[in-house]
């Protein structure tokens, strides 16, 4: 512990040196100090808690046309997450070096779960486990900090390295992303190389061109540590060997009859033979004051997988969205969903109500109000037209000092509660 | 003027009705679903087992009382795997009664349902691998006749208010 004080320590005064070095240098950035917990049983009354506590902090160093950005994640466990970001913006060209150290690397897929595709170092259980489920936080933060710990055992190495150029000449942007990971585990290192080359324009007409050529790199993600939002990356992923993976390619913009289209092909090139493309086709159009928008979803050869219907309607303060959703290939959208936004004088409303066949109605209504700068919130969910659960939140800022915390009951018990304090320089 | 009472009339109706659905608090309408597929002969594929409105489900098991009915001269089963966290810790396939057993769970988690764009709340948790052994036109219902043991991640028993069949077809 006292190695990582002297280490963040280090990286603090290191920063604050540079920047009394040259004056023009800026430095600003914020500190936060989570704490979860979770009761050990719901048994009584009087439950033990289990608890976890992190520190995040945020440095950035601003000199000129160059800056560095520092952020490090602290746990019980010591430092389980660093990331170094040199930006430099020439008139012309924009470079973004990223280097990230941490005891594991979790590589995660771009479908609708995020399922974890590899971990390292794979302690088992945790590749196929959907993160969107944490993610989207349903279940209490320290699930996914238990499924993870066993992988955090080994000291911070190298795993990740991200250069980013963009540049802008006569109209066309071409991206480049070069990915360098480290799959392997702490004692036997494995260095992986990607890259991702993307073109992108305009025409005259006003029609948007796009395409990315993913080699030894697929999209997705990858995180590190325990996964909080600090600590994911949604760059692509690298995979094994030096291969072509995935091509995309996005023409929008198309107008045609006040109807607007957009197409976004994904060709999967692994195999001998390329496979057939996903294809996503949108269209949107205004009607009576009414933004309408269709997604339709082909693959395996053009064939409907899924089409989505979606109506926004806005008067005053009130915002409304109807979603239609037909996963049968029939247009019979046996989903729907309906979001409701709106003030009613100091409270914020906004409800989401979703129905689908056997399921019955899921329901969410949250309530924010502020009173004596103050923050309330209440946000309760009904599942199968049973009450599901319900989150209390409280914020407000003292002294430039940030505080929030909540607390969530699920169907019966206490789920988790947490706090947060949080200050900017 | 008269849009906009009639907007927030709508709105404080919406309300009522959600209070009102609040107040019941009563089950979540928690269904087993057994899944679909159409194989050509001899081929292989996978059927899945999904929870509908999860409420924190942890355990499964199918077994020793309940099983997953199948006609072995249609299909055989090859396999029982977990999928989206869920790990199957025991599991029995009997290709000659037609039966399959399992007990499954999520080890360090449970599942809820996941808001990604959509409200999705059925998440598939069991695949079975299954092969196509029976003629062209042959079918045959996927049934599981009970749930021994439904737990939510506190150990508590969660009430199951339906099994949806699923059905393998030959083409």
């Amino acid at each position: 512990m006292m190695r990582i004080l002297r280490y963040l320590l280090l990286t603090v005064i290191g920063l604050l040196l540079l920047g009394t070095m040259a004056p023009a240098m800026e430095l600003s950035g914020d500190f936060a100090a989570v704490l979860a917990v979770e009761p050990v049983s719901i048994e009584s009354e009087t439950s033990k808690f289990k608890f976890d506590m992190e520190g995040i902090l945020n440095l950035e160093l601003y000199l000129g046309d160059l800056s560095v950005e520092n952020a490090m994640v602290l746990s019980i466990g010591g430092l389980q997450f660093q990331a170094v970001k040199l930006e430099s913006v020439l008139s012309w060209l924009n470079i973004d070096d990223t280097f990230i150290f941490a005891p594991n690397i979790i590589e995660f897929d771009d479908d609708l779960m995020n399922t974890v595709v590899a971990a390292s170092p794979d302690t088992g259980g945790i590749v196929g486990v959907p993160l969107a489920l944490f993610f989207q936080d349903p279940v209490s933060q320290l699930d996914l900090t238990r499924l993870l710990s066993p992988t955090l055992n080994g000291p911070l190495v190298f795993r990740k390295k991200i250069v980013e150029v963009t540049t802008t000449a006569t109209g066309i942007n071409p991206r480049f992303v070069i990915l360098l990971a480290d799959l392997g585990s702490t004692q036997t290192p494995s260095l992986q190389f990607g890259g991702i080359f993307e073109v992108s324009g305009c025409t005259p007409w006003g029609v948007g061109l796009s395409a990315a050529t993913y080699i030894g790199a697929r999209g997705g993600g990858e995180c590190f540590g325990v996964c909080k939002p600090e600590e994911r990356l949604y760059s692509g992923r690298v995979v094994e060997g030096l291969s072509l993976e995935e091509e995309k390619i996005s023409i929008t913009g198309i107008e045609l009859g006040g109807m607007s289209l957009g197409i976004h092909a994904s060709f999967d090139l692994r195999g001998s033979s390329p496979g057939l493309p996903k294809l996503e086709i949108e269209s949107s159009f205004t009607w009576q004051g009414l933004q309408i928008e269709q997604t339709a979803l082909l693959v395996h050869g053009l064939q409907l997988a899924q089409d989505r219907l979606s109506i926004d309607y806005a008067l005053d303060d009130l915002k409304l969205n109807l979603s239609l959703l037909d996963e049968t290939g029939n247009l019979s959208y046996p989903c729907k969903q309906l979001k409701l936004k709106t003030n009613i004088g100091r409270l914020q409303v906004e409800n989401l109500m979703a129905i689908s066949p056997d399921s019955g109605l899921y329901n969410a209504l949250t309530l924010s109000i502020v009173t004596s700068g103050i923050e309330l919130t209440s946000k309760t969910e009904l599942l199968g037209g049973g009450f599901y659960s319900e989150r209390l939140g409280l914020g407000t800022e003292i002294a430039g000092i940030t505080f929030s915390s909540d607390v969530t009951f699920h169907s019966g018990f206490l789920l988790r509660g947490r706090a947060m304090l949080q200050v900017e320089f | 003027m008269k849009m906009r009472l009639q907007t927030y009339g709508l709105l404080l109706f919406s309300f009522g009705l959600i209070l009102l659905l609040s107040a019941c608090s009563g089950p979540q309408n928690v269904k087993l679903k057994v899944g679909n597929v159409i194989l050509r002969p001899g081929e292989r594929g996978t059927v899945t087992i999904s929870v509908i409105n999860p409420p924190d489900l942890k355990m499964i098991q199918v077994g020793p009382v309940g099983k997953l009915t199948f006609d072995p001269t249609v299909i055989h089963v090859i396999a029982v795997r977990g999928i989206n966290g869920f790990q199957v810790l025991a599991s029995g396939i009997d290709n000659v009664a037609g039966e399959v057993q399992f007990a499954a769970g999520f080890p360090g988690s449970s599942i809820g349902p996941i808001k990604n764009g959509w409200v999705w709340v059925k998440l598939a948790i069991i695949e079975l691998e299954v092969e196509a052994v029976g003629d062209s036109g042959a079918f045959c219902a996927l049934e599981v006749s009970a749930v021994d043991l439904l737990a939510d991640r506190n150990g508590r028993e969660i009430m199951l208010a339906g099994i949806i069949a699923g059905e393998v077809i030959l083409r």
